[in-house]
């Protein structure tokens, strides 16, 4: 039965070249644990030698080998082991069939729910051995055990793969406009606006069977990228009933039990939505334009601060599966799983605006206090009708909220003795349903038709966002606060909306057109896929207008004689200083909100896999045919609807060979050609400010698809426990890449993104994971699990445009003025380090695992008028996990991350010197969580 | 939603269909109007009319309609705007457009009035209050140190270029009200902005009234103004910074209860030493400073600029007379690039902060003034002396008593 499981997903076992002077050895592994059932994926080696291969579904495996004495050894994990002395003679087959039971003594992988699955170390090196792509892949239990707790954390222990600011997923320096995310093998979309890959920390690792990305071009995907595809596998029902409740606490070192600003919200702010608390009054909201200071429509008031402690981050799952098979040969598998985790953090940090001769124009201390939750949903229904038709049902839901504090003092260049303090009230929401029916027939013996649909729903609502700016006079200590009434921008609440549906639909056939015993040796695979997207954005700010004698009427009129009450404006901002007209709401009118979005795609592709004897070959191409629209009334010209348009055909061809060295080696080439598109946010004309005097950033309607040529060689060497040492060199030309520019405006830095000359990206990777013991034979080394990969990373965008053409009506060129016109790929770093060590304490079923990350220093922010280019220092981070089996059905974890808790540092370089703009540190997490099977 | 679910049915269908046939979607056409008008004049009768959109051939706006302007209001290149003398400009009241006057580069704008029939451009909201509509911008091809060319505030054009002698019309007795409407964060429109304007284009005799912002910006280029008056702008009065190198006589400013600083001179403030630098010169100057919150200043000159700034009256400024800030201004200031001469400061919280004492300044002494009328000979310099494009005029301050040039066009 579990063969069932495992959906098409997994070819036929290969074995080396068929050679007559050759012996056999063919064998089946049943499982004693369940009623004999054939044993998929144990392993089987031939001791000294580099033979190792793992059994097919029906638990079958095939060796052909030089004759002669072996020791066989048959292993799978948390099962004893077999070993025994056989010998085989030259053209005749030796039978080896056994049954495995469980060890009494061997520790049972902790997290390993399923007993099948691709969760598993060994499944998944099995796979991308085979695979002619250059993938690389991780499961979840190997991932659990490197003290991963999401998608995002897990990806980033992969060779070349670093995540920038938690959101960001940088494949081999390529930034998130060169990936893709796929869930289950289809595209999946980001409920954030301005991420084109869904944030990976999204997907907690409860949900998740295995991830991996694809660094080579692969025709059946989406053609916009030229770093990776990550593609994400959920959880199938693949076992018995089973009812797994999961419980845990986190502390941080800087946060917990510290003092943490609130106010008032609404009542299931804890629990991450908003009851409608912050929803736009309906009086309000029913006009389009909103001015003064009607008693009726009043906004509630609430800018009053609450002090508090910070408290324990708590996480919760709960997660059901049940798996029935029917006398018809049909199967049904289910699986609900949900999950909640929430995490308060105090961060201090610098937001400091530095001028070409280093003295500061902007140079304020920031504080934030955020409180963060996360749910996901995730139900997986798979009906297998029989072995040649499968269909399965997964829905996935998740939403993340986040409700911030800031407030930043210090220093402004235009106030004059004056210290400048700024207070904003954050929340948002993200919210993401994803659903998708997929499913596969064979048709006969070589015709396999996959199909497959997806309908998403996104949202992304910031509401009710409230800021008020302070200034204090510098010379006075303990001067009193007043408001900043002057810039009439800063005091405000902001609303916005965004709302995204996505539907995509795919058809493929497979053909075999010549297969040996145990591998297609040739096939022909066609598909067609569409997707349509829509977005529909909408902010509206509101600004407090403060009369200019407000700071000497609250002090002589309302008694403040402290001045301006900091901690809690609602004394001073309310219905008796609106009657009194010495504050009003002032909306800003801005008709070119309201912006729509499109981007449908329609593509085709073939490719033709040919293997020659050791050479294999997958060469295809894919025609994609994309239009992108922003829509939008012209802001100046009300009349006016302003729409661009990008379209694209584009043939993208591939080429992946493959050649295997021996058994266990194999050398893979890959050249292709991909593009890259701008996102809808670097389209739109729409100016945002992401901060408080943060950098102004607006799109460019002017944009233009990027073209990019990818080249790769790796070499890769398998070993017999799972092992693989790995080197890869790479290449990519990327023609007019979309790079960040800033423009010269009347009003100060304005960031938009610009079609630059060209890139080159060039890197070396190398990996190496095993097992220590292989050297020595020092027993507690065999118990240390080893893991390290490199990678260095060259990148250079040259952009030598001195203008680009300005979007604003007359048209015209308006300057680029960067000050850097060579500079590297933006999150691009030279290099990236992983270390990962585990070691198995047999006898209190404990697993302790250390892994260590690095990244060289890579640049963040784009400089102008001789400012320097910013970057962020490098990190280096280290994290324990210490797992252990209490019982068969409670587990326990504790991990340390971020131990070292080092200083995060941006730097801008200029004139020689380092100008630290931001430093922060984040603090050591300590957590403690417990899994108890219910059922 | 509906539509979009029925469009993408119907699309799915027509893909399917198809079956790698690919057909190519509708073309988006846009843009196809070169050769019509750019813009739409309404009659609402009772003697109005509106105006909206880009003004692509010479028209006239008659005295005797009562104007409206409909959103932001363009002049193209080739194209001139004549505004009879004694015209009404109004905004329109839909408050979630901005109005304003923008005459893009190359095209000009022809708007004279006289002392008894100004030109007012104004609010069209029946309780007026600053901030209700953009205000007039000009757009020219001077020098910037921005860059070559730039973008101004609130989408109002491009602007910039290397000839300082562009002439982009002539304003003569125009008065605005009430403008310097908010786009976004540094992002307002002021009273008049001059960006990269030449010197070739005359404006005199101009005023900014009550405006939220500044009542005159310029960025860049060297335009020359004389004769304006800035009364009641809620920001600074007088506001340069990108390179403007013009030169201004005839300047009062007139806090009025509400407003930041009298002139705030910058040259780039990414870098200081960006060139061509702000280099203005200046004669024959009243600054009346206002105590609405202690924080005003008289001149306020940093970030780099250079210039010169003869017979000047500073008073009355909360928080300082002169305050020069930014090493780069502290240096032009040591090597004479940047001057302030001939001039009377007195009465402020400070006279002058962060800098020695000008030469040639008197902090002492003070102006008998009545509103801004009222000059002092002892200690002035003839500008004319100085720069023959300055009217000869020996005596500090702007407005001479006994001859109010202010007088009939401007607004109290």
């Amino acid at each position: 039965m579990k063969k069932i499981t495992l959906i098409a997903l997994l070819m036929l076992l290969s074995i080396g070249g068929y050679s007559q002077e050759n012996a056999f050895i063919k064998g089946r592994i049943l499982d004693k644990e369940n009623n004999d059932d054939p044993m998929s994926f144990a392993n089987v080696i031939l001791k000294n030698t580099d033979v190792g291969i793992t059994t097919n579904l029906d638990g079958e495996f095939e060796i052909d080998v030089l004759p002669g004495d072996y020791v066989i050894q048959i292993s799978f994990m948390g099962y004893e082991n077999i070993e025994e002395n056989i010998s085989v003679i030259a053209g005749q087959t030796l039978n080896f069939n056994r049954t495995l039971g469980v060890n009494a003594m061997a520790l049972e992988e902790i997290t390993l729910v399923e007993k099948i699955n691709r969760e598993g170390k060994s499944v998944l090196m099995l796979e991308r051995k085979k695979a002619t792509a250059m993938v690389q892949n991780v499961g979840s239990v190997e991932l659990a055990e490197k003290g991963a707790s999401d998608v995002s954390d897990g990806v980033t222990k992969m060779a070349g793969i670093s995540k920038v600011s938690s959101k960001y997923i940088f494949v081999r320096g390529m930034g998130d406009r060169y990936n893709n995310a796929t869930l289950n093998g289809m595209p999946i979309p980001s409920p954030t606006p301005d991420t084109k890959v869904i944030p990976l920390d999204i997907f907690p690792m409860g949900v998740v069977s295995s991830v991996s990305v694809d660094k080579s071009f692969d025709v059946s995907k989406a053609g916009d990228y030229a770093g990776g595809t990550i593609d994400i596998t959920t959880k199938a029902s693949a076992s018995n009933r089973k009812l797994t409740l999961g419980l845990g606490a986190t502390a941080n070192t800087i946060t917990t039990f510290q003092p943490f600003n609130s106010y008032n919200g609404g009542k299931t702010d804890y629990i991450g939505y908003d009851d409608g608390t912050r929803n736009l009054p309906g009086a309000i909201a029913s006009k389009n334009y909103y001015q003064g200071s009607d008693m009726n429509d009043y906004f509630p008031n609430n800018l009053d601060t609450k002090k508090s402690k910070s408290p324990v981050n708590i996480s919760a799952s709960l997660g059901y599966n049940d798996f029935y098979s029917y006398d018809n040969g049909s199967s049904l598998g289910i699986l609900v799983a949900g999950s909640f985790s929430n995490e308060n953090r105090v961060y201090d940090g610098l937001l400091r605006n530095i001028r070409a001769d280093n003295t500061a124009r902007i140079d304020y201390k920031t504080k934030q206090y955020s409180y963060n939750t996360t749910q996901t949903g995730l139900a997986n229904l798979f009906y297998s009708i029989n072995n040649d038709n499968k269909i399965e049902f997964t829905s996935f839901y998740s939403h993340l909220s986040t409700d911030d504090v800031k407030e930043t003092r210090g220093t402004h260049y235009d106030y004059d003795n004056q210290i400048v303090s700024s207070r904003r009230f954050t929340f948002k929401e993200n919210s993401l349903w994803w659903n998708q029916l997929r499913g596969t027939s064979s048709i006969n013996d070589n015709l396999t038709v996959s199909y497959g649909g997806t309908y998403s729903i996104a949202k992304s609502t910031e509401p009710d966002r409230r800021q008020l700016v302070f200034t204090q006079d510098a010379d006075i200590e303990n001067s009193p606060y007043e408001i900043n009434y002057i810039d009439r921008n800063e005091n405000h609440r902001f609303y916005s909306w965004l709302d995204e549906n996505e539907i995509t639909a795919e058809l493929s056939a497979k053909y075999v057109l010549d297969r040996t015993i145990d591998k297609e040796t040739s096939f022909i695979e066609g598909g067609l896929q569409s997707k349509f997207k829509e977005r529909n954005f909408n902010y509206r700010q509101f600004n407090y207008i403060f009369s200019s004698d407000f700071n000497k009427y609250i002090t002589e009129d309302l008694g403040f004689v402290d001045g301006f009450p900091y901690e809690t404006p609602d004394a001073v901002i309310n219905d008796e200083t609106f009657n009194a007209e010495k504050v009003k709401y002032n909306e800003r009118g801005d008709v070119s909100s309201k912006q729509l979005f499109n981007f449908n795609v329609h593509s085709a592709y073939a490719r033709y896999f040919k293997s020659f004897g050791k050479l294999d070959m997958l060469v295809g191409a894919r025609l994609e045919m994309g239009t992108q629209t922003v829509e939008y009334k012209n802001q100046q010209i009300a009349s006016r609807v302003d729409k661009f348009q990008l379209d694209d055909p584009y043939l993208l061809p591939s080429l992946i060979l493959k050649y295997n060295l021996n058994e266990a080696q194999s050398l893979k080439f890959s050249a292709s050609q991909t593009i890259s598109r701008p996102g809808f946010r670097e389209m739109s004309n729409f100016e945002y400010v992401e901060d408080f005097a943060g950098m102004k950033s607006r799109g460019n309607p002017n944009l233009h698809n990027g073209k990019n040529y990818n080249i790769d060689l790796r070499w890769e060497k398998f070993s017999q426990k799972g092992g693989v040492l790995a080197f890869s060199v790479f290449g990519k030309y990327l023609s007019t890449p979309i790079e960040k520019a800033m423009l010269a405006t009347a009003s100060g830095q304005l960031q938009t993104y610009v079609n630059a000359d060209y890139a080159y990206v060039a890197g070396l990777e190398a990996e190496w994971t095993g097992n220590l013991g292989k050297w020595t034979s020092n027993e507690h080394l065999e118990n240390i699990e080893f893991g390290v990969n490199a990678s260095y990373i060259y990148s250079r965008s040259t952009m030598t445009d001195a203008s680009i053409p300005s979007s604003s009506i007359g048209g015209g060129e308006v300057s680029v003025v960067q000050t850097n016109s060579v500079r590297p790929l933006e999150g691009a770093s030279p290099f990236l380090i992983n270390v990962d060590a585990k070691y198995r304490f047999e006898s209190i079923k404990t697993n302790v695992s250390l892994s260590y990350n690095v990244f060289g220093e890579r640049l963040i922010r784009v400089g102008s008028n001789n400012i320097g280019d910013a970057y962020e220092q490098p990190v280096n981070t280290l994290n324990l996990v210490i797992q252990s089996k209490l019982t068969n059905r409670l587990k326990l974890k504790f991990s340390a991350k971020n131990i070292l808790n080092p200083t995060i540092r941006e730097i801008q370089y200029q004139n020689n010197v380092d100008n630290v703009v931001n430093e922060y540190t984040k603090g050591v997490n300590l957590s403690l969580s417990v899994n108890y099977d219910l059922m | 939603m509906k539509n979009t679910m029925k469009t993408i049915f119907n699309t799915t269908l027509a893909f399917v269909l198809a079956l790698g046939l690919f057909t190519s979607c509708e073309k988006d056409e846009e843009g196809g109007e070169e050769n019509n008008k750019e813009y739409v004049i309404t009659d609402l009768g009772d003697g109005e009319k509106s105006i909206e959109g880009i003004i692509n051939e010479n028209i006239t706006l008659e005295s005797a309609t009562k104007w409206i302007l409909k959103g932001g209001v363009f002049v193209k290149s080739g194209s001139t705007l004549t505004i009879e003398e004694g015209t009404m400009i109004s905004s329109d009241t839909d408050e979630s457009t901005t109005e304003f006057l923008s005459v893009l580069q190359g095209g000009k704008i022809n708007a004279v009035g006289t002392a008894s029939k100004p030109i007012v451009f104004t609010s069209g909201n029946a309780t007026q209050e600053p901030g209700q509509w953009g205000g007039i911008i000009v757009n020219g091809f001077g020098t910037l140190n921005t860059g070559a060319t730039a973008e101004g505030e609130g989408g109002t054009g491009v602007y910039g270029g290397n000839d300082n002698d562009d002439n982009s019309g002539v304003m003569k007795y125009v008065r605005v009200e009430y403008a310097g409407k908010i786009l976004g964060t540094d992002n307002e429109l002021n009273g008049f902005s001059f960006n990269g304007v030449g010197s070739a284009t005359v404006l005199e005799y101009l005023q900014a009234y009550k405006g939220s912002d500044d009542g005159f910006e310029f960025f860049g280029g060297a335009s020359q103004i004389k004769y304006c008056v800035s009364t009641g702008n809620e920001d600074d009065s007088f506001d340069w910074t990108h390179g403007w190198a013009g030169k201004a006589q005839f300047l009062v400013v007139n806090q009025m209860g509400k407003g930041d600083r009298g002139f705030e001179g910058d040259n780039n403030g990414d870098d200081n030493t960006l060139q061509p630098f702000s280099n203005p010169t200046i004669s024959n100057v009243t600054l009346i400073g206002y105590n609405d919150d202690g924080k005003n200043t008289g001149m306020r000159l940093r970030e780099g600029t250079k210039g010169k700034i003869y017979n000047a009256i500073v008073t009355s400024f909360p928080k300082s007379g002169v305050r020069v800030s930014n090493e780069q201004t502290t240096s032009n200031m040591n090597d004479g690039s940047l001057l302030v001469s001939n001039s009377i400061i007195f009465d402020n919280g400070t006279n002058f902060k962060d800098c020695a004492p000008f030469e040639s300044v008197n902090y002492t002494t003070p102006v008998s003034l009545n509103g801004y009328v009222g000059t002092e000979v002892t200690g002035a310099v003839d500008p004319s002396t100085k720069d023959s494009w300055f009217e000869s005029a020996t005596y500090i301050g702007a407005v001479k008593t006994g001859n109010d040039w202010t007088t009939g066009w401007t607004k109290l």
